[in-house]
């Protein structure tokens, strides 16, 4: 599943970001979980437990279920889905 | 945000808290919006402003006029910022974006803090590509983004056939709909087609377009299982009878990166569990709600509600019951006499009489006869998971009822089901459910797991006073 | 009204009810527990999970603890892993000089009661337990203070007692006690009427009301700890661990007053850290507050700056069972016939239930126990006020 971006969308400026490492364009406005949906990155970390298949990822979308929690300047447990993308963010998935 | 003392602290900025802060504010109250969102609008005005003419859009832009125009000098609204706790006071414990803690308090509350998704699950539910149907649609909405290319949608009740469309005006491809049961399954009583009939005709016109743009509707049909390895990979359907029973050798398997889940709404009524407010299972109203007065008072002295955590009901109900509730905090605190916007206020409540008729309506096609459920439950396999966070499968939950542990609070403690991170925000109306499955006790008499502060997980250093 | 006999009635399936049904089902005696709610729904699923040997007051109390601590081994065998047991060690941190001459005396009580504690400087204890900060500059460190999952050992003593023929009640609250000449006989909820010759109190905070109805005074008092539960997180502490604050004040009084409030914390098999904890009286009331909260967390951010970052998903308050001299109320009942007592424990019901159950069982089945109970019998109360 690889995500893209929808045409006639008012967007921010541009942002520059790094996922993992390797730097990610995104524009202000745009939540982090959209722009890693894009990047076509679902799985954002192990399953607790690793009873079942290896990686989740995010699920409802605002902020409830608390699956697509990633790194966020350091910061652990942080919700991509609550998150806006900012110039220089950085951010580590299957982080902890 | 430092410490507030204000009139009256609003949880939840959507369109119920909106239209009660406009009013509150205009009428000599200083009122504190705290919303946990980005923006405030609630989940209904991702996104901001829309063109187009259909219903929906014309309440869409009265919720955003109501927002952009909330008089500034008595109306502050604060984002991100997330409500943990309710003390007697009032005192509301509120943790911020930048991980700052601060306390608010205030005369009177409204509670205004909306609904969430709720899932019955299916195998394969938790694998990456498997998401809520909400989340597309914000994805959508607020970001303009679209997950995949093509997304399979199914699960049951009317919003499958919104997100649908929202997601083929975007570009993207919906190959099929597949829904538990047909649309409009109770035709609806001819006084209220007449009343609602704009959003019976909107809905309908969605169907048709949907058509139009090739996407298969499927009625009678219950998702499987997903499947995959990493990621999702195809969606397995079975047909259901009318009475949910699975037809045997009717499997029809989707290929599929993409799947949009939605099961209806729960309202969020943990924060007035938490202040002690009575609330109550009604299965027309949504499930689990908070108990109000006709002026939308709680049970509590000071606390009022409005919105979806009254009974689910969309967002034109949400808009006449902020207005209500503010109308109600002001006479109460005073500052409108006795006799003031009599008129308004007739008006108002006669409204609310009729959203609340569709709103049962509406839910009717969500709430499934309990023989029905329990049927649908017990035809799930063990190994489907329970609660996500904790990994607890149907199975364990089978064994710890059979060994004597049947409450909520008592397989929590057996099976880890809802001690998780999010706190049973996923899982808990599914164990009730189960529950009522397994034990035969209707849905009204399980009763709640209990709720502690903080309402969403924080960070021991914002707790403790510092920034994390 | 169903009537029934039971060969022992046991009120509430917490960890005491429990223990001392496991233990009876071991002498052959069935016992039928009654129990309000769910098994552990009270004081038993509302703590932590330490076994901590340094918390108690040397004598008697230390004693009593340290036999309990030494059925747990055994215990793990016959209850199998889902219990949860833990031995990692366990240190008392001590973060001022004052309470570093405290805890030297103590340690030395300690030894004299049959603990070995070690004082460690606080480099040890950090090359030990490397999230601990500068704050800590000493520590008393046990190698016998352990943990384990409070309601898991509940459930498993339950399963294990159920099986060798042990029946529970739930939902069902005790309403009555029938006493005549001097004997308890019975037992009434709404619906049934239990007959039996043995009644035990395994109540725990709810002891009192239990004692009420059968014209007993118990001064057992709910006494409120908060507890701060975190996130599952990986591998963060290596022991268990609690502040030499309250233990020093324990030993001189003149510490209570100075430095802040006692902890402890314990990191759960499934990862979850639990950090208590007040002190509190205020009934029956097991909400947590803004203040106990946040006084639970910037009382170990300074100590352990690591917690910071780690999201608190949960908080719960359980009510000890309080007496006034800190000891359990176990042993028969001058005067009544019939009715024992196996309540009280305060903060360690946890630690004491496998040596509770024991002697209890004892009693009840052969009239004997390996100790003497006197020291722990009801009438001490009544006897200290004449």
């Amino acid at each position: 599943m690889s995500g893209m971006r929808i045409k006639n969308h008012h967007r921010g400026k541009r942002v520059m970001l790094t996922v993992n490492g390797r730097p990610v364009a995104a524009y202000s406005g745009e939540t982090l979980f959209a722009v890693l949906c894009t990047e076509g990155i679902v799985a954002l970390r192990p399953a607790s437990k690793k009873l079942t298949e290896a990686a989740r990822g995010g699920f409802c979308g605002m902020g409830s279920a608390q699956e697509c929690r990633v790194t966020i300047d350091g910061m652990p447990d942080r919700r991509a889905c609550m998150t806006e993308v900012r110039e220089g963010m950085e951010v580590v998935t299957d982080g902890r | 945000m430092d410490d507030r003392t204000v009139d009256v602290a609003i949880v939840g900025g959507g369109l119920a808290g909106a239209a009660a802060a406009d009013v509150l504010g205009r009428h000599g109250a200083s009122v504190l919006v705290l919303d946990d969102n980005l923006h405030p609008g609630g989940q209904y005005l991702r996104g901001g402003r829309q063109s187009g003419g259909s219903w929906s859009d014309r309440v869409r832009r009265r919720g955003l006029r109501l927002i952009e125009h909330l008089p500034q000098s008595s109306v502050e609204i604060a984002s991100r910022a997330e409500v943990l706790g309710i003390e007697a006071g009032f005192k509301l414990m509120v943790a911020r974006g930048n991980g700052e803690l601060s306390t608010v308090t205030c005369k009177r509350i409204l509670l205004a803090t909306g609904a969430r998704e709720r899932f019955i699950p299916f195998k394969g539910w938790t694998l990456p590509g498997v998401m809520a149907t909400g989340a597309f649609q914000i994805l959508i909405k607020q970001s303009g983004i679209l997950p995949a290319k093509e997304t399979l949608v199914a699960g049951a009740g009317l919003f499958l056939t919104a997100v649908a469309r929202d997601i083929q005006k975007s570009g993207g491809r919906v190959p099929a709909v597949l829904s538990e049961s047909s649309f409009f399954q109770q035709v609806p009583p001819p006084s209220l087609l007449a009343r609602q009939f704009a959003k019976f005709a909107q809905g309908g016109g969605m169907l048709g377009r949907l058509r139009l743009a090739g996407t298969a509707v499927r009625n009678g049909t219950r998702i499987l299982e997903a499947r995959g390895d990493d990621s999702l990979r195809e969606v397995v359907a079975v047909r259901v009878d009318k009475k949910g029973k699975v037809i045997p050798d009717s499997e029809t398997v989707y290929s599929a990166g993409s799947l949009a889940a939605g099961f209806g709404f729960t309202a969020n009524v943990e924060l007035a569990q938490l202040a002690g407010c009575g609330l109550a299972f009604t299965s027309q109203l949504g499930g689990w709600v908070v108990k109000v007065n006709e002026d939308l008072e709680t049970s509590v002295d000071g606390i009022h509600a409005a919105g979806e955590i009254t009974a689910i009901g969309g967002a034109a109900k949400s808009l006449t019951e902020g207005r209500l509730a503010g109308v109600g905090i002001l006479r109460r605190m005073g500052l409108l006499a006795p006799d003031e916007l009599k008129a308004e206020i007739s008006a108002l409540k006669e409204m609310r009489q009729r959203q609340m008729a569709f709103a049962r309506y509406f839910n009717s096609q969500y709430m499934f006869p309990p023989e029905y459920l329990a049927g649908w439950i017990r035809s799930l396999p063990d190994d489907v998971s329970v609660c996500r966070c904790e990994e607890v499968s149907l199975g364990a939950i089978r064994r710890a009822v059979a060994e004597g542990y049947d409450t909520p609070a008592a397989i929590k403690k057996a099976t880890r089901c809802g001690m998780g991170i999010c706190q049973g925000s996923t899982c808990k109306t599914i164990l009730l459910e189960v529950l009522s499955a397994l034990t035969g006790k209707p849905l009204s008499h399980i009763p709640l797991p209990s709720v502690r502060m903080p309402i969403k997980p924080t960070y021991l250093g914002t707790l403790a006073g510092g920034v994390p | 009204m169903v009537p029934q006999t039971a060969d022992a009635v046991i009120i509430g399936a917490g960890v005491i009810g429990a223990s001392i049904a496991f233990h009876l089902t071991r002498h052959g005696i069935k016992p039928l527990l009654v129990e309000k709610s769910d098994p552990a729904a009270g004081s038993s699923g509302a703590c932590d999970g330490l076994v901590f040997l340094q918390s108690k007051k040397p004598g008697l109390h230390l004693k009593l603890a340290l036999e309990s601590r030494r059925r747990f081994d055994g215990l793990v065998d016959t209850l199998g892993k889902s219990i949860e047991f833990k031995n990692p060690g366990g240190m008392c941190l001590i973060e001022s000089e004052a309470e570093l001459g405290a805890m030297r005396l103590f340690a030395e009580e300690q030894r004299k009661s049959g603990l070995e504690v070690e004082l460690i400087d606080g480099d040890e204890a950090r090359r030990r337990e490397p999230c601990l900060s500068e704050k800590v500059i000493a520590a008393t460190y046990s190698a016998l203070d352990s943990q384990v999952n409070p309601y898991a050992l509940t459930f498993a003593f339950l399963a294990a007692a159920k099986s060798a023929g042990a029946r529970v009640l739930t939902g069902e609250a005790v309403r009555a006690v029938e006493v005549v000449s001097g004997k308890a006989q019975a037992v009434f909820t709404d619906t049934r009427k239990i007959s039996s010759e043995v009644i035990v109190n395994a109540a725990g905070a709810l002891a009192a009301e239990v004692g009420r109805m059968a014209d007993l005074e118990i001064p057992i008092t709910p006494r409120r700890g908060q507890i701060l539960v975190t996130a599952a997180v990986p591998p963060l502490l290596r022991h268990c661990l609690i502040s030499a604050q309250y233990v020093a004040a324990k030993f001189k009084p003149e510490h209570a007053a100075t430095g802040g409030m006692g902890f402890s914390l314990e990191q759960a098999d499934n990862g979850n850290i639990l950090i208590g904890s007040t002190r509190e009286f205020v009934g029956f009331d097991r909400r947590t507050t803004f203040d106990g909260i946040r006084t639970i967390a910037s009382r170990i951010v300074p100590v352990i700056p690591a917690l910071k970052q780690v999201p608190v998903i949960r908080t719960f308050g359980g009510l000890r069972p309080f007496t006034p001299d800190g000891l359990p109320i176990l042993g028969k009942v001058a005067g009544l016939e019939g009715f024992i007592m196996a309540a009280g424990h305060e903060g360690d019901g946890i630690a004491l239930s496998a040596i509770t159950g024991e002697l209890i069982a004892d009693l009840i089945a052969t009239g004997r126990t390996q100790f003497p109970l006197d020291a722990f019998r009801l009438e001490r109360f009544r006897e200290r006020r004449a």
